[in-house]
């Protein structure tokens, strides 16, 4: 593989049910507090449906323009606050907005808007046109083209909809789009809007079990000489490590090609894996990092399917705000045995055993 | 640094069942748009449907079926591909079809037994091509409206130079279906009849559907195991216009950028550029943006270089659109032919471009630049070169 470039997170901006900003975010997790659960009662067509949300946090969206406020749906809304908030977080100069990149990853996209437009363009009986607005509003990249606007910026800006992968394949592009020279500085995230489709997925059944929730995490990528000469404050460096699929027939191959990457650097003091991880997902998943690291890494499975695609944001949120405060929740100090981890390795997979690998290092070393 | 090949190319659209079917098709300058027949429409807008194409389940959806088609198309011809394959891949309206006609079957008190969540998924068909042929790569969906294919390709294209993939298969597919059919009807860019981008009587666009997969592949594996190459990916450029949510900036200010970058990515000058295919619509709006980008970035090379929409013949096939310009640009370099625009009798003077004469014209084709724009003010380009070892 061709070598990266070195680059780090500079800033963070996050909205989701356990804080609407870094801190409480940060100090919620580390206190080990668990997301408040609502139940809401969800009306389709004449179907009434109990689904358990996770509660978001009231949160102001005072730095999006009223002129696009009023016109932009919940999802769009949470991205431009939550980037936003990551610019602001990163401190960087607003000459450089115009080149930025974006990177949003979203699984379920625009669909509580679809949900909208639906119903307008399926009467039969006369000419029915939907309104041009939701119409514009409901592809997946509507979120990308306000806050293009927002910002001003004319970098590229990319909609990325891989399912449970959607924020690690937008992550991915974004350093890619770095490593390849196409942008300097790149915001990247993963944002997913609860809708009112999603009491459907699978099961007819009225009282569905599943929790769900939305939410949106943004982190600002530069490269490290740059965020150096910019007295930037850096939460960590951040490699991805080559792609693959987690099965016998591959395991061996890509195991290597990983280890090739890492060319004898340090090994990570923690191993988290998420996504979703049956057993033999991890049984194969501890061979594999077997294989790759000669001492044994603790590692933690957070085994349960994302409540939203795009849950993988908030696990590598989780991992920054560890390197940052240098501590980690009681129970992962229990379960791991670890307390001030300075390199975490995040293991992301999906229900087809896709691999995705980030890399987390201190930043300020 | 890594060279970027096509070594395989597939379709499935109005006026071609398969790759080799678009060639003289194109030659014959002959349009697949007319009345609606997937659905009941209130409207006369014509679109750029695929005929005869049955699903063989009824729980498949057309997207995917399409998808299937084309690459089946793509593969026919390849060989065995490694382990290090990834898919790159684009859908806008997914499984919106049934989808709505399960809406409809619910509104009336019948049940439904569709998959919304996987009808709703942009990610899902990727994952389907990456399952069935057993690849191990990358997997990633892009859906940035009409020019998600155009990105999933530029995001091939990364992923190759980057050396995560010896090859990957990449496209774009969408349907028809009502919401785009009415939703651009709000928008009032749709034509009542067949369109003809780039003359000033046009009257908008239609829509289309269809699927279009490429193979990119690294120059190394191709060799390796002896692919013939069609092309030869010189570069992609992404920008943004940051202007409107469905217009585009009206001095294409994002439509130069992204070409002024594939050309720096491809190290290569505007003068070498015989052909653009451009996102050409057929609104006034985009021609007229796309037309002063164009002479701002090609200056008096504009008096040489060609500039052609085929969207005259297959409608916007929206998240197929860009794949699908990449399929016709691979058969105008083959055989050194550029189609006309259809139906353009008197060119727009505000789109002051080089168009092909009205039976095509034969011509040196060494390097195409392929336009993809879309909502959001996004912009794609990706830069072909002839193949030359």
């Amino acid at each position: 593989m061709d070598k990266h470039r070195r680059i780090v997170i500079t800033g963070i901006g996050v909205i989701s049910s356990l804080g609407n900003d870094l801190a409480s975010f940060s100090r919620h997790y580390l206190q080990g507090k668990l997301p408040e659960i609502q139940e809401r009662t969800v009306v389709f067509l004449e179907t009434a449906y109990l689904q358990k949300i996770m509660a978001l946090p009231s949160w102001e969206d005072k730095s999006v323009p009223s002129a696009h406020r009023r016109r932009m749906s919940l999802l769009s809304r949470m991205i431009a606050v939550t980037a936003m908030q990551c610019l602001e977080n990163a401190n960087l100069e607003k000459e450089k907005w115009a080149q930025l990149g974006l990177v949003i990853g979203t699984g379920w996209g625009e669909q509580e808007t679809v949900h909208k437009v639906i119903p307008q363009v399926i009467l039969e009986e006369s000419e029915m046109v939907p309104f041009p607005t939701l119409f514009h509003n409901s592809v997946h990249n509507a979120s990308a083209g306000y806050l293009g606007m927002i910002l001003q910026s004319q970098g590229p800006a990319i909609t990325v909809s891989q399912e449970e992968h959607s924020f690690e394949a937008a992550l991915e592009n974004g350093m890619l789009l770095m490593d390849r020279g196409h942008s300097r500085a790149v915001l990247a995230g993963g944002a997913d809007e609860f809708f009112d489709f999603a009491v459907l997925e699978e099961r007819k059944s009225p009282f569905p079990a599943d929790t769900i929730s939305s939410g949106s995490c943004f982190f600002m990528l530069e490269t490290e000489e740059d965020a150096r000469e910019r007295k930037a404050r850096i939460y960590a460096r951040c490699s991805f490590l080559p792609p693959g699929k987690l099965d016998e027939s591959t395991i061996e191959e890509y195991s290597e090609e990983v280890k090739s990457s890492l060319a004898g650097g340090k090994s990570p003091d923690l191993a988290l894996f998420t996504g979703p991880i049956d057993d033999r997902t991890e049984m194969l998943a501890r061979s594999f990092l077997a294989r790759i690291f000669p001492t044994p890494v603790p590692e933690i499975f957070y085994g349960s399917y994302p409540s939203r695609p795009t849950q993988g944001a908030e696990r590598f949120l989780e991992s920054l705000v560890m390197l940052e405060s240098q501590s980690v929740p009681l129970q992962l100090k229990k379960d791991a045995g670890i307390d001030h981890p300075s390199g975490i390795l995040l293991v992301c997979l999906t229900g087809s055993r896709q691999c995705r690998l980030f890399y987390l290092q201190q930043g300020e070393q | 640094m890594v060279r970027v090949v096509i070594t395989g190319a597939g379709t499935i659209c109005s006026i071609a069942n398969r790759y080799d079917e678009v060639g003289p098709s194109m030659k014959k300058c002959v349009h697949g748009i007319g009345p609606v027949t997937l659905f009941p429409a209130n409207t006369g807008h014509p679109v750029a449907e695929v005929k005869h194409l049955e699903a063989p389940d009824k729980k498949r959806f057309r997207t995917s079926l399409l998808a299937e088609k084309a690459m089946e198309d793509a593969l026919s011809k390849t060989g065995a591909l490694g382990n290090r394959t990834g898919v790159s891949f684009s859908t806008c309206t997914m499984g919106m079809l049934e989808m709505e006609q399960s809406f409809i079957a619910l509104k009336n008190g019948h049940g439904s037994d569709l998959s919304f969540a996987k009808s709703l998924s942009a990610g899902s068909i990727a994952n389907e091509i990456s399952c069935r042929y057993g690849f191990s790569g990358p997997v990633a969906s892009f859906s940035t409206a009409c020019s998600s294919s155009a990105n999933a390709l530029a995001c091939a294209f990364f992923w190759i130079r980057q050396g995560m993939c010896d090859a990957v298969v990449a496209g774009g597919s969408d349907s028809l279906c009502r919401l785009t059919y009415y939703g651009f009807q709000s928008l009032k860019v749709m034509s009542d009849t067949p369109c003809t981008p780039f003359d000033v009587n046009r009257k908008g666009m239609n829509i289309g559907e269809g699927a279009a997969v490429l193979l990119l592949e690294s120059l190394e594996s191709a060799k390796r195991r002896g692919s013939p190459v069609l092309a030869e990916v010189m570069g992609v450029g992404l920008s943004a216009d940051a202007y409107h949510m469905s217009a585009p900036h009206p001095n294409g200010e994002g439509a130069y950028l992204a070409m002024k970058k594939a050309l720096e990515e491809g190290s290569m000058s505007p003068e070498q550029v015989d052909y653009i295919s451009a996102h050409g619509t057929g609104t006034r709006q985009n021609d007229v943006a796309e037309s002063i980008a164009i002479g701002r970035l090609f200056a008096n090379h504009c008096e040489r270089m060609y500039v052609n929409s085929i969207k005259s013949y297959i409608g916007h096939t929206l998240g197929a659109a860009g794949a699908m310009a990449v399929v016709f640009a691979l058969n105008s370099m083959e055989q050194g032919f550029i189609p006309p625009t259809i139906g353009l009798q008197e060119p727009d003077p505000e789109c002051r471009v080089l168009h092909p004469p009205s039976s095509g014209t034969e011509a040196r084709v060494e390097t195409i630049l392929i336009n993809a724009f879309a909502f959001g003010g996004n912009n794609t380009t990706i830069l072909l070169r002839k193949f030359h070892g």
